[in-house]
């Protein structure tokens, strides 16, 4: 008796496990249907018709971070900027930039004292999304083009010193005659300058809530004309960066959707 | 400063370059030796005084035998510091107003400082000519 119960219990079991290893596969057998081939599925379209895009689709503005962001991280250079953009079919962006540079800094074991006050510049120019055609208007691609203008003033001065062993004035350690020795004291505030450029952008701009964005842009810079001082170049220009003749900006922005 | 070197024949009046066998050239006011006996010279590359207004060269022609046979040549100049950037500093500018030789020592030297002439009046180290030097012909 007792070993029938084993061998019913043994049948039992393996019933057991024939059930729940064979059963579903079989099970699967009988509602498998064919796949269709992706060619004959009927296509998602991740394209939207441009002519149900309004021509204005709104207004943004936004503020740059990275100019102060780059100054307490060791900068010498501090800006400050906000920027009004306008969506045209969600395609091109006329975009106008305000800013404040200003920088007070000393070179480093030189002597010498560079200061420009805060100076405003402006640019204005235009951007192209280069994602229009999708259907997710939440993320941008863009390259765009700006013209730069800024008209400002700036002092350099030299430290000099006083040798007290040989009773004179080192004026200028930056620039000494080596064969008659001396130097001359450089001391030269207010110079005028102003200058235009041209920018090439490109960034990414992204929704991260509700009406909020942000971006950064990457901007090719290239100077057109500038009218600088009679007794040095400038070294800093207020929205352009390092005075010469091509530079490289970074952005990195906070942008607000207007609600109208 | 460039300085080129040339001499004029009397008979044609052609300006022609000059020669100096063995040259050199001293800073007044200081024992720099600016030129050290170079031989063969027809160009000259001088550096301009930064706080003051003139600059005095000597030209000794035959510096080892100690003939004192030599010339003065004086330049006055403007001088103005250039700010170029907080990396790069200053460069010196100069721009010469005027040039005038001194007497020679010996009117019978070989080698005579005649007469100097201003060419280009901002002082450079491009090889671009600033003066003129020109000695007496030796036939």
């Amino acid at each position: 008796m007792e070993h029938k119960i084993y061998s019913f219990s043994i049948s039992i079991a393996v019933s057991l496990v024939l059930l729940f290893c064979i059963a579903p596969p079989l099970a699967a057998q009988e509602s498998y249907t064919k796949p269709v081939p992706k060619r004959e599925q009927p296509r998602k379209v991740p394209f939207v018709n441009p002519d149900t895009i309004p021509f204005y689709k709104g207004m943004y503005v936004g503020v740059d971070l990275y100019g102060l962001g780059s100054h307490i991280l060791g900068s010498d250079f501090i800006s400050g900027e906000v920027r009004a953009i306008a969506n045209l079919k969600n395609k091109f962006f006329p975009t106008i930039e305000l800013g404040m540079g200003k920088t007070n800094t000393w070179g480093d074991d030189t002597g010498i004292h560079y200061k420009v006050s805060p100076t405003p510049y402006i640019r204005i120019g235009i951007d192209y999304n280069t994602m229009h055609k999708k259907k997710d208007q939440d993320n941008f691609v863009y390259v765009g083009l700006r013209y730069g203008f800024t008209s400002f003033k700036y002092d350099v001065t030299q430290a000099s010193f006083y040798d007290p062993i040989w009773k004179e004035y080192i004026y200028n350690t930056e620039q000494k005659d080596d064969i008659w020795g001396g130097s001359i004291p450089y001391n030269h505030t207010g110079m005028k300058a102003s200058m235009h450029w041209f920018e090439l952008v490109f960034g990414v701009k992204t929704k991260i809530y509700k009406n909020f964005c942000m971006g950064w842009s990457l901007r090719m810079k290239y100077k057109i004309s500038a009218s600088i001082g009679n007794y040095g170049d400038p070294w800093y220009v207020p929205g352009y960066g390092k005075y010469q003749a091509h530079s490289v900006g970074l952005t990195y922005s906070l942008i607000y959707k207007l609600p109208f | 400063m460039y300085c080129n070197i040339y001499t004029i024949d009397p008979s044609t009046k052609e300006v022609i370059k000059d020669t100096i066998d063995t040259l050199t050239i001293t800073a007044l006011e200081t024992d720099s030796i600016i030129l050290n006996q170079d031989t063969k010279v027809t160009s000259l590359s001088l550096p301009l005084r930064y706080t003051k207004d003139t600059t005095i060269f000597v030209l000794r022609y035959n510096y080892s035998t100690k003939n004192n046979e030599m010339d003065t040549l004086y330049i006055v100049h403007k001088n103005a510091s250039y700010f170029i950037s907080m990396d790069c500093g200053y460069s010196m500018e100069q721009s010469i107003t005027s040039a005038k030789k001194g007497k020679s020592t010996r009117k019978t030297q070989k080698f005579q400082l005649d007469s100097v002439a201003i060419k280009n009046t901002d002082a450079n180290t491009d090889g671009t000519q600033n003066l003129q030097l020109f000695y007496k012909y030796r036939g």
